[in-house]
Order: C-alpha cells, then sequence, then structure tokens
C-alpha cells in the first residue's frame, strides 16, 4: 500500500472574497509501517491535508494516489479509499448516532456491504481494540458513555473498516492525562499491528515517543520532514512558530545551562531516565524505578 | 461540501448602503416591498427594477451574490409560475391544450408573481448581504420597541434573531464536519432513491441535534455567568443615529412607491 500526495495545493472558496489557501504544494507519502506526526501551528492546514488522505477535499492543484492510482479521476471507487484509508476526526464522539455502541460501530462495516457475520465479528474486535466491554458496553447507549470511552467508541467505529492507514486528527485532545495515555498506547498497538498511522498532534512528547516521523507545516507549507530527532534537533525554529519542543528535550537545555553533560540527542522518556541514571548515579535511581513499576497498564 | 450558501451571508464592504442606519434599511425593505406589490402592471414594474439595480450598484455587491440567493428558490418559483398560469382564466386564450387553457391574463398575472417573489427574495437578500447580524437585529429591535407597550417581547426577539443569525456559518460548519466524518466511514448522501437519501439523513442530524442542545445549553450559561438578564435596563455600545444618507435614501424610497403607483395606474388598462 502506497498513499502519495502530489504537490498539493488546496484553496477554499476560490474565486469569493473568502479564498483561502490552505495548504500549499504538499508532496507526502505514506507506505506500509509508518507512524508520521503532523505538527504545526494552528491554522498551518494541518486538517486539511488530513482530509486529502481519504478524499475528503479534492485537492485544487496536484494529485493524490493510492498505489498509483489518482483518487479523483473517473471510475476510480471512491469507497475503496474510504476502506484503506480511515479518518478519525477531531473530537470524533461528536459524530456518534445510533442506539447502542454496537450498532454505531457497525455503521461503517454495514456500508461498505459486508455479510452480517463479519460485521459482528468486526465490531466485536473493534471494540476490543479500544478497550471497550463488548459484553457489557455494546448495547449502551453510546451517549452513556464518559467522555474518553465516547472518543474510543468513535475510533472503533472507524477501525472496524480495518483500513490500512489511519489518519487521526488531534485524538487525544480534551482528554484527561490518563485517558491520554491509555489513548496512545492504543494507537501504538495498531501501529505494531500492522495499521500505518498519520497522527495531528500538538503534543510534542507523543511525536517524540510514538512516531518514526515528523512532519511540520507552518503557512500550509511543508517546513521540515525527517526522523523526530532530527526535527526536535532544530528547536529554536520550532520555538519561532510557536511550538514546543518534548519536555525531554527541554530538560536537557535547562541542564546543559547549568553546566551537567545531558546528552542533546534525548528526546524520549526512557533515554531521559537512562542519561539521568548515568549522570547521578543511585542518588535519585530508587525513585524513578519505583515510578516505573507502579505503572502496570499497557 | 455546502460552501454555496448565499441566504443571509454578510459581504462586507464600506458602501453609502453598508453605512446606512440598518433601521432605515428595514423600512427601505418595507417601502420596497410595498412597491413590488403595488406594481400591478408589467410596465409599471421598471421602477422598483430601476430602484432594485441602483441599490445594487450602491451597495457594490457583486451581481453573483444577489442572484446566488435565488437558487434555492427555483422550485417555489417554478411551482408558482406554472400554478398562476393554469388557474387564473381570462378571456384571451393564447395557448389551449384542450384539457387547460392559457390565457393572456393568467400569462401576465404568472410572470408578475413571478416577478414579485424574485425582486422580494434580491431585496431581502441586499439587506442581509450590506448589514451584518448585529446591526440588523439592533435595527429589528429599535423599529419593534415602540410595540412593547402592548407587551410584544422587542428585545428577546431581536436577541432570538441574533442568536440564530450567529449560529448558522456554526451549524453549517457542524454539519460539514459531520458530513464529512460519516462519509469517511463509507456513508453516502448523494445517491439511492427518496427513502434512501431519508435515512442516509439520521447519521446526520442525530449528531446535528445532539451538539445544537449542548450549544443552547453552554450559550445561556455562558450568558447568564455574563449577568444577562433580558432587555431591561440594557444600554448600548453602538447607539444607532439617522445620518443625511439616511434621509435621502428615506426620500427616494417612498418616491419610488409613489412612481410605481402612478404608473401602475397609469398603464392599469394597458394589459
Amino acid at each position: 500500500m502506497e498513499l502519495k500526495l502530489d504537490h498539493v495545493t488546496h484553496t477554499y472558496q476560490p474565486g469569493s472574497p473568502f479564498q483561502a489557501t490552505a495548504i500549499r504544494d504538499i508532496s507526502l507519502t505514506v507506505g506500509d509501517g509508518d507512524f508520521t506526526a503532523l505538527i504545526g501551528p494552528t491554522g498551518s492546514g494541518k486538517s486539511t491535508l488530513a482530509q486529502h488522505l481519504n478524499g475528503l477535499l479534492k485537492p485544487t492543484e496536484g494529485t493524490v494516489t493510492l498505489d498509483g492510482e489518482d483518487i479523483h479521476q473517473k471510475g476510480f471507487d471512491r469507497r475503496r479509499v474510504r476502506q484503506q484509508v480511515g479518518l478519525v476526526f477531531q473530537y470524533p464522539e461528536t459524530q456518534l448516532f445510533e442506539e447502542t455502541v454496537k450498532k454505531d460501530i457497525a455503521f461503517g462495516p454495514r456500508n461498505l456491504g459486508l455479510s452480517e457475520d463479519e460485521i459482528a465479528e468486526r465490531v466485536r474486535t473493534a471494540m476490543e481494540q479500544v478497550g471497550l466491554d463488548f459484553e457489557n458496553e455494546g448495547d449502551k447507549s453510546p451517549f452513556e458513555l464518559s467522555g474518553g470511552k465516547m472518543r474510543r467508541c468513535a475510533i472503533a467505529g472507524v477501525i472496524a473498516m480495518r483500513p490500512k492507514v489511519l489518519v487521526l486528527d488531534e485524538p487525544t485532545a480534551g482528554l484527561d492525562p490518563e485517558a491520554r495515555e491509555d489513548l496512545m498506547e492504543m494507537v501504538a498497538d495498531l501501529h505494531r499491528k500492522g495499521t500505518a498511522i498519520v497522527m495531528v498532534t500538538h503534543s510534542m512528547d507523543d511525536a517524540a515517543k510514538y512516531c518514526s516521523r515528523t512532519v511540520v507545516l507552518e503557512k500550509g507549507r511543508v517546513v521540515m520532514d525527517g526522523a523526530p530527532r532530527e526535527v526536535f534537533s532544530r528547536a529554536e525554529e520550532l520555538t519561532r512558530m510557536g511550538l514546543d519542543v518534548p519536555q525531554v528535550l527541554r530538560l536537557g537545555m535547562l541542564l546543559r545551562e547549568k553546566g551537567i553533560p545531558f546528552p542533546e540527542d534525548a528526546i524520549r522518556e526512557e533515554e531521559a531516565e537512562k542519561a539521568l541514571l548515568e549522570l547521578f548515579g543511585n542518588r535519585s535511581g530508587p525513585g524513578l524505578q519505583d515510578r516505573k513499576g507502579g505503572r502496570g497498564h499497557a | 461540501m455546502l460552501d454555496n450558501f448565499a441566504f443571509g451571508q454578510y459581504y462586507p464592504g464600506t458602501s453609502v448602503f453598508h453605512r446606512m442606519d440598518p433601521r432605515m434599511k428595514i423600512i427601505l425593505l418595507i417601502l420596497y416591498i410595498a412597491g413590488i406589490f403595488c406594481a400591478g402592471t408589467l410596465p409599471s414594474f421598471a421602477v422598483p427594477l430601476l430602484f432594485m439595480v441602483f441599490s445594487i450598484r450602491m451597495a457594490a455587491v457583486p451581481l453573483k451574490m444577489v442572484f446566488k440567493s435565488l437558487k434555492p428558490l427555483r422550485f417555489i418559483l417554478i411551482f408558482t409560475f406554472v400554478l398562476n398560469l393554469f388557474f387564473l382564466q381570462g378571456d384571451k386564450v393564447l395557448l389551449d391544450l384542450g384539457f387547460a387553457r392559457i390565457t393572456r391574463e393568467g400569462l401576465v398575472n404568472a410572470v408578475l408573481y413571478a416577478l414579485r417573489l424574485v425582486f422580494l427574495v434580491m431585496g431581502s437578500s441586499l439587506l442581509t448581504l450590506t448589514t451584518a447580524p448585529v446591526p440588523l437585529t439592533d435595527g429589528l429591535e429599535r423599529l419593534l420597541s415602540p410595540l412593547k407597550a402592548i407587551r410584544f417581547p422587542a428585545h428577546e426577539m431581536a436577541m432570538m434573531m441574533t442568536i440564530a443569525l450567529r449560529f448558522i456559518p456554526t451549524l453549517l460548519e457542524e454539519t460539514d464536519k459531520i458530513m464529512k466524518a460519516q462519509s469517511a466511514r463509507g456513508a453516502d448522501f448523494e445517491s439511492g432513491n427518496l427513502i434512501q437519501r431519508a435515512k442516509a439523513m439520521v447519521p446526520l442530524l442525530v449528531p446535528l441535534f445532539v451538539s445544537s442542545f449542548r450549544r443552547a445549553g453552554e450559550l445561556a450559561m455562558a450568558m447568564e455567568a455574563r449577568c444577562y438578564h433580558g432587555g431591561e435596563g440594557r444600554t448600548r455600545l453602538h447607539v444607532l443615529k439617522m445620518a443625511r444618507r439616511d434621509y435621502i435614501a428615506l426620500a427616494l424610497g417612498i418616491a419610488m412607491v409613489a412612481m410605481t403607483v402612478a404608473l401602475s395606474r397609469l398603464t392599469a388598462g394597458l394589459i
């Protein structure tokens, strides 16, 4: 599977006084096994870009191809893109509508024209994947669930279509820290099982921790594209754009200012932990170990 | 998906029409509507037509924007035209189909009604195109405030309108987003027969209702948090004031109605 954006430009309401170009000349390829983070300040075109990935928006210029075929050409089956590229919008819980959780998750698979057995099987698997209880929660109204569970139910509705690429637009926005981490672990798990992920995020820590590639957008253009370590090494530029850097990187900068030789390329929690243990030996060791041990869930 | 919605949309600008007092613009619209209903003959329609053309020029709004507001009306237009064409029967038969006849009177009447509808919508959309929602409802409230004496809730009406107008774009955006989200799950809003299409609306309407209720609750809370307690004793940030241009416009408006009535009388016998 290869999803490719080739010199894509998108202008909203062209020719009207409200004309606005959201993304300009963007080329991007998503392949099997990728975990890409899309970061950028508000209004940089991240969401517009995300909506091009499954053909919801048609580029004003440029092409989007799936395995070499232009998805907007005549005769191309739109359902194929929708099935292969799942898109989870911001605050996806606002799209829930069915009487029960099961029925809501079944909406996508049903639209694909699958058999009832297949649908039931997919609903069950999708609920397991997002950590919802099929027996106890399956027949509840989705509106009775807690905020975090509503979000997971909505995501299950997309996962149940078994996409090869899952695009998530700020999946953790508005969730509490625990729900956030659970959700990110769930996404990481999907990635491990072979789904390519494209995630729009404002969390540099998540980008550093989970992604294999980080794409930075500014004013509708790709300004950086590379491994998280590469991108975050340009901390000054990111800060100038109004973006953050991972906490570990900031910690490192502060420590180096004080003359403590913290490694410059550390961006993840576990790297920080290792570096700190090397630096301070067993002085602070036990405390950190304990915290690690306390986090039992995966 | 829904970006061609024109009715009730504000087109920012600085023309005389944009700067006019909203109250006067509403009065002008009422006069204009009176004008088009006074025009009982085809020639007398020239006066409101000229007035419209002049107004659009003064408002410096692209014609395209004004005509766009007619698009949702096309079915009603065709329907009333056809209805009038066949149901008003006169003496001079133009076409006899056996089961129905088209007469000269029917044709004239059908054209007149269609013109009235078109002009009515064009006039109202010119008002909303050149007046931002807040001044518009402010003006309306002030115009209706004498009715408070008979317990007409002018302020509440205006506040309801402000809120309704304010939320049209928000709701459109929301609709667009939910449509996209459901399309991403393979929903199809564009094909199928009438029943299938109606069914396809459920995944769109349920979330839309849910979010509208939530929004309404949040808005009420936010208004109360800012001590909103109705119109009594409420002062305003922008106090409306009539200027010279408003009185000139009023004079022009009255002249237009007078001329239409006169021309309509003069040409009454001709058709």
